[in-house]
């Protein structure tokens, strides 16, 4: 990828409207630390650029060189380099965590794996993560603890060896070493040229892989951007020095977009 | 003995007076009602799979004397144009007698699949075991699935139990798949296989699993 833009998105989950107008651009190479108060929209921004069925996009577009990424099926943005470590990833009862693997691999690639390759590759991917390759047979992600559930999250970024990385809190839950593991992982792609948006609550990752840009939500918008110095701020200060120095009110304004409840009226009338 | 057979003419009354292993495919499957008695100290093992394009209500019947015990597992895709019922009865006939019914479906039809097991343990019979269990994933946003483990309980000596899953499967987790390149029919698919490879793989005969999974590489779903 060369650049992904959004502009002007917003999007609705039910009718709650949650994004309420992100402009962001990235460039290739860049890896941006997207911070805001719980609940405002950050989590949200990364799943409706992954396509999740949980939110409506009302209006705007996202730009993955020139081409408007939210008209296409989540498989099809996976197969334009686009990669989501999920904040909570699902349990995927009867799907075999092997079976899911190859068919992921494969459906990035015209020919498909050779068992010796998807062996030798898996392997190599649950050592980066300090993961035991048994885990390949069992259930996906069920069973899994929160931080093996963290992990397997970036063993397949490895396997699928994405151009457009959304990271999303993938340090919580994580001990001390699991972390400088994951923050190697994450360093060693970005050298080999993968772009990442990362959210996280803490500033110990973001120490650790050192990035270039920093955007803080607010209420669905993107209030304020800077370099590495405004995430270490934010691990500092918190989000109170919004208001002070830039007037940004930190307080969300309720709003629904469409379908208003009719009784929710009456009520508040 | 092991056997597996591709849609045997089964008969109407067997009495099962040795152990016995059998796996049955099915890709033609019609409504009919079938009486197994399983004799004392004897052991049956028995898989459907049913793959079939038209609908049927399947009747089975068990009577199990004194010591013998059946394992019964049935995995069914529902893809035909009408209704399919699984009707399974398993009549406690003699003391310390076991039985375990699974059933795994998929349902991505817009019609119904039903499975309905029940376990009688009659007053007087000891010792006995049972256990009921049914579980089917609707794919289909239409699909209409029925699941009801029944126990029939007459006598206080005996260990009984029963467990149902029924549900749409989770958005989440197609998502998930999808979010990894996979199509929505290439996630659907591994969902199929996954829930219903472990009673597959009980077919044991290599030629008539390999037809099973070539069956759901070309299925359009």
């Amino acid at each position: 990828m060369k650049e992904l833009s959004i502009q002007n998105l917003s999007c609705r989950a039910e009718t709650n409207l949650i994004l309420k107008g992100v402009n962001l651009t990235v460039h290739a190479g860049d890896c941006l630390a997207l911070l805001g108060p719980n609940g405002h929209g950050k989590s949200t921004l990364l799943n409706t650029l992954m396509g999740s069925p949980h939110y409506q996009v009302v209006e705007g577009q996202a730009l993955l060189d020139g081409e408007d990424i939210l008209k296409l099926t989540p498989d099809q943005r996976s197969k334009r380099g686009m990669f989501l470590a999920f904040q909570n990833p699902p349990d995927v009862p009867g799907v075999i965590t092997m079976d899911f693997f190859r068919s992921a691999i494969n459906s990035h690639q015209d020919k498909p794996i050779s068992l010796y390759n998807f062996y030798k590759e898996t392997t190599k991917a649950y050592e980066q993560v300090g993961l035991n390759s048994n885990m390949a047979s069992r259930t996906l992600n069920d069973g899994y603890s929160g931080g093996e559930k963290k992990r397997n999250e970036i063993l397949q970024m490895l396997l699928l060896k994405p151009s457009l990385a959304f990271l999303d809190e993938i340090d919580s839950g994580l001990d001390v070493d699991a972390l400088n593991l994951i923050a190697k992982v994450i360093t060693d792609l970005r050298q080999q040229g993968t772009t990442f948006i990362i959210i996280s609550h803490y500033d110990k990752l973001y120490d650790l892989i050192k990035p270039n840009r920093s955007a803080i939500i607010v209420d669905g918008r993107i209030a304020l951007e800077g370099d590495f110095s405004l995430a270490k701020k934010v691990s500092e200060e918190g989000y109170s020095f919004l208001e002070r120095d830039y007037h940004i009110s930190i307080e969300k304004k309720e709003q629904t977009s469409i379908g208003t409840c009719a009784v929710k009226e009456t009520v508040t009338k | 003995m092991i056997s597996s057979i591709k849609n045997p003419v089964l008969q109407k009354e067997v009495n099962i007076s040795s152990d016995q292993t059998l796996a049955y495919l099915f890709t033609e499957l019609s409504s009919g009602e079938y009486h197994f008695i399983v004799e004392e100290d004897q052991n049956l093992d028995l898989t459907l799979i049913d793959l079939s394009d038209c609908g049927f209500t399947f009747k089975l019947l068990f009577d199990l004397n004194r010591n013998a015990h059946l394992n019964l597992s049935i995995a069914s895709f529902q893809y035909a144009d009408s209704d399919k019922t699984f009707d399974i009865y398993v009549k406690h006939i003699g003391d310390a007698s076991t039985s375990l019914v699974k059933f795994a479906g998929i349902n991505s039809s817009a019609n119904k699949l039903t499975f309905i097991g029940t376990s009688l343990i009659p007053k007087g019979v000891k010792k006995t075991e049972t256990r009921q269990e049914g579980k089917i994933n609707n794919l289909a946003e239409s699909a209409r699935s029925e699941v009801s483990p029944i126990l029939l309980i007459n006598d206080n000596d005996v260990n009984a139990s029963h467990g149902a899953a029924l549900g749409s499967y989770n958005p989440n987790a197609l998502f998930y798949l999808m979010s990894r390149g996979l199509s929505l029919e290439e996630s659907q698919k591994l969902i199929i296989k996954g829930t219903l490879s472990p009673i597959i793989s009980k077919l044991q005969d290599e030629n008539l699993i390999k037809e099973v999974n070539d069956f759901f590489q070309d299925k359009k779903i």
